[in-house]
């Protein structure tokens, strides 16, 4: 299948890291990737946590104009630079009744646009450990303060 | 001598020794910068020798790693002393043979879960 894989087009990345969404805690995120031309990738973060008190998910799509920037350390490194979107749900009890029974389910949403980057070192052909962020557009970005979503994440290029 | 001191000397001499090969072929310069991150609060800290790199940033910490350029913009990578990897793109605007801007997006992300991305306004100078 490897040896199928290298001479193909497309390439299929698929990862596992530690995403913003649940930043602060080792709850597992899922990386998607698709170099669907030589120089444009579409990727995506899915990630989410669940607890009887509350529960937090988000899905982040990219599209990023990818360029291999040749050799880096024992391997190489691939820089991708683009925009995204994010889109992320949260709800939490905020109030639990005599009998335990948790009532009061608070929600919120988060949609978020923006310029979205990628860097990806690669110690063997088929591995990447890679970073990827979308800087969420908003009024404070005046400030220099954006809405950063993404993961950082070990996988595979299949 | 503590787990985290440990952990900093070792990815500061694996960072020296895969530097190696590309400081042999760099103009080896040192430069020192300073960046501008949330609020414009100066968090991040830069020396550079070569494409060698030793910093300290609010989402990395004290980081080691390595950049290479093409023309005026690059990119890096490297490790962080609470066991994160960084990855960063930037662009360096050069005012100056020795003074220049930099914009550069960051993003770290540490064994801990810590996860986090920053847009960093620097002023660097190098000699």
């Amino acid at each position: 299948m490897f040896a199928f894989a290298s001479d193909a087009l497309a390439v299929v990345r698929v990862g596992v890291g530690f995403s913003t969404v649940t930043s602060g805690r080792q709850i597992p995120a899922l990386y998607l990737g698709l170099d669907a031309t030589k120089d444009w990738s579409v990727s995506a973060m899915l990630a989410g946590v669940k607890t009887e008190a509350y529960y937090s998910s988000g899905i982040m799509v990219n599209a990023l104009r990818t360029k291999d920037w040749g050799d880096f350390w024992f391997g190489r490194l691939e820089v991708g630079f683009g925009g995204g979107a994010y889109h992320g749900e949260k709800g939490v009890y905020t109030s639990v009744d005599d009998s335990g029974k948790l009532g009061d389910l608070e929600k919120d949403q988060d949609n978020v646009v923006g310029p979205a980057f990628r860097v990806a070192f690669k110690p063997f052909k088929y591995v990447h450990i890679s970073i990827e962020y979308m800087m969420g557009l908003g009024s404070s970005v005046f400030s220099n303060a954006w809405g950063d979503v993404g993961m950082g994440a070990i996988g595979v290029d299949l | 001598m503590t787990a985290r001191s440990l952990m900093l000397i070792a990815v500061i001499l694996c960072c020296l020794c895969v530097s190696k090969a590309a400081l042999a072929g760099s103009d080896n310069t040192f430069s020192g910068a300073v960046f501008l991150g949330d609020s414009y609060a100066p968090n991040n800290f830069r020396l550079s020798f070569g494409s060698f790199d030793l910093g300290l940033s609010d989402i990395s910490d004290l980081y080691a790693g390595s950049r290479v350029w093409q023309g005026d913009y690059y990119a890096g990578f490297g490790l962080g002393s609470q066991g994160s990897v960084y990855g960063l793109v930037g662009y360096e605007w050069k005012w100056l043979s020795w003074l220049g801007m930099n914009f550069e997006f960051d993003g770290s992300m540490s064994a801990a879960g810590q996860a986090a991305g920053r847009v960093y306004i620097g002023l660097v100078a190098g000699w």
